[in-house]
């Protein structure tokens, strides 16, 4: 069986991962297969809710938190918030992707 | 290699435990936990970091019998066997500067600083014992509160870097085989109900990486909004019915005649790979382990090695395992062929 990636060596390296709880098979040879390295990134993307964000809480009006100084927008670009006052200076904003990422949660249940 | 002692310690989650141990390894619990008066890690200076890691470490001194590693002073093959061990994450063990992991007697629990948050706190257990795990990584966190004062709200609970893992800061997963499941092709379709009940799939290693010897971590995909304990009813109770959906596929497979005989003769040649080959990379390793461990969950006659032994070696055949005990770094042929030798010795 040919590399699936180059098509020119022999596969020797089969490899499967859960991409979107899906599972995906490949063959690689050995250098297509160190060249591919591990998938980036994490699985729990919320990104696709930020688009119907109002536009103030999106940051073209630059939010900024009063703790770090992280913009909202570099928090969108990333996913990952500053310090613990960017709950406090995001709220309202991430009280809507909480609600998208959580399945409709809106409140700590937990001890 | 200064943890080459480590690598003779058993490992306690590795013991075949519980009913369900035919398919479901072990069992761990995480909680996410960040310092209240603190910029998250990736927020940090390298000053900053390692004040944090100062703090974390004399507050684990409460811990009985926790090691402190700080990731700096390790050279790429401790670090590598860390993660091999799953004491530290892949995300971990690339950026070592100001981080650090507390480990605790038997491996049980770990700490880990300044990964995604200042604290992750890690517990596992043998077989599917998910409160077990949580109970020892609750512990451990009321024992660190006592120095350490973390980012709380009562509306949106503990404050994470991520907000996925707001609220809780709980993720419970469960490694579970499933090897009948994977070669039958029902796997994906089972993957895919995953999402409706709160729950997510990773490979071997967690976030980001592959599937190996047919193992999945099947875990909670959010900590907010539900409380501990329906997190891990929830997660439970999915393990347990994939453990039956895989107990159900494994007894179909070798009661039909024609299929008992391919399944059967899968497993004998996998035996016989692992007992006589002179090399084994360690993706071979983890696909014949895996036929090894189904034939021995289904008793099937005549296979060499026991469940615990099986169990082990899928730990021990890792590379940065092969290369710690020998106490030297190698080339992939030399691991190669000590991996086949160590899994020959220890079927024998």
């Amino acid at each position: 069986m040919l590399c699936a990636s180059c098509g020119k060596n022999q596969a020797a390296v089969f490899i499967q991962e859960i991409v979107n709880n899906q599972v995906r098979e490949a063959s690689l040879c050995a250098a297509c297969a160190e060249a591919a390295g591990v998938a980036a990134g994490p699985e729990e993307l919320f990104l696709p809710g930020l688009s119907t964000i109002p536009k103030e809480a999106r940051g073209e009006g630059a939010p900024r938190c009063s703790g770090c100084g992280l913009f909202y927008s570099e928090f969108r670009k990333t996913g990952f918030l500053g310090c613990p006052t960017c709950y406090t200076s995001f709220k309202p904003a991430l009280q809507r992707i909480l609600a998208r990422i959580h399945h409709g949660a809106v409140r700590h249940r937990g001890s | 290699m200064q943890l080459h002692a480590m690598e003779k310690l058993s490992i306690g989650w590795t013991r075949p435990k519980g009913s369900e141990h035919g398919a479901v390894l072990c069992s761990r619990a995480r909680l996410a936990r960040n310092l209240e008066d603190k910029p998250f890690p990736g927020r940090l200076s390298p000053q900053d970091l390692k004040s944090v890691l100062d703090e974390a470490f004399a507050a684990s001194d409460d811990l009985k019998g926790a090691a402190k590693l700080r990731l700096s002073d390790l050279d790429g093959t401790d670090r590598r066997f860390l993660v091999e061990r799953h004491l530290i994450s892949p995300d971990l063990e690339a950026h070592p500067a100001a981080r650090g992991v507390v480990i605790g007697t038997g491996e049980t629990l770990s700490l880990m600083v300044n990964e995604e948050d200042h604290l992750r706190i890690s517990a596992l257990a043998p077989g599917l014992s998910l409160h077990e795990a949580y109970g020892a990584a609750a512990a451990a966190a009321t024992v660190l509160s006592r120095r350490l004062r973390f980012a709380y709200r009562e509306d949106f609970g503990y404050l994470t870097a991520c907000p996925t893992n707001l609220g809780t800061g709980l993720r419970a997963s469960c490694l579970l085989h499933l090897p009948a499941l994977t070669h039958s092709g029902s796997i994906n379709a089972l993957l895919a109900r995953l999402p409706r009940l709160g729950l997510n799939a990773r490979g071997l290693y967690g976030e980001g990486t592959k599937v190996m010897g047919d193992l999945y971590q099947i875990a909670n995909a959010g900590g907010f909004g539900r409380t501990e304990g329906e997190l891990l009813a929830a997660v439970s109770e999915s393990a347990r019915r994939i453990a039956l959906a895989e107990n159900k596929t494994r007894t179909d497979l070798l009661s039909r005649p024609e299929s008992k005989r391919r399944t059967e003769d899968s497993v004998f040649r996998a035996a016989g790979i692992l007992t006589n080959a002179r090399l084994v990379s360690f993706e071979e390793a983890c696909r014949h382990l895996s036929l090894l461990r189904l034939g021995l969950v289904s008793e099937l006659p005549g296979l060499p090695g026991s469940l615990a032994e099986v169990n082990m070696l899928l730990v021990q055949t890792q590379p940065a395992h092969i290369e710690m005990r020998e106490n030297r770094e190698l080339s992939p042929a030399e691991r190669d062929e000590l991996r086949a030798t160590r899994i020959r010795e220890r079927l024998d």
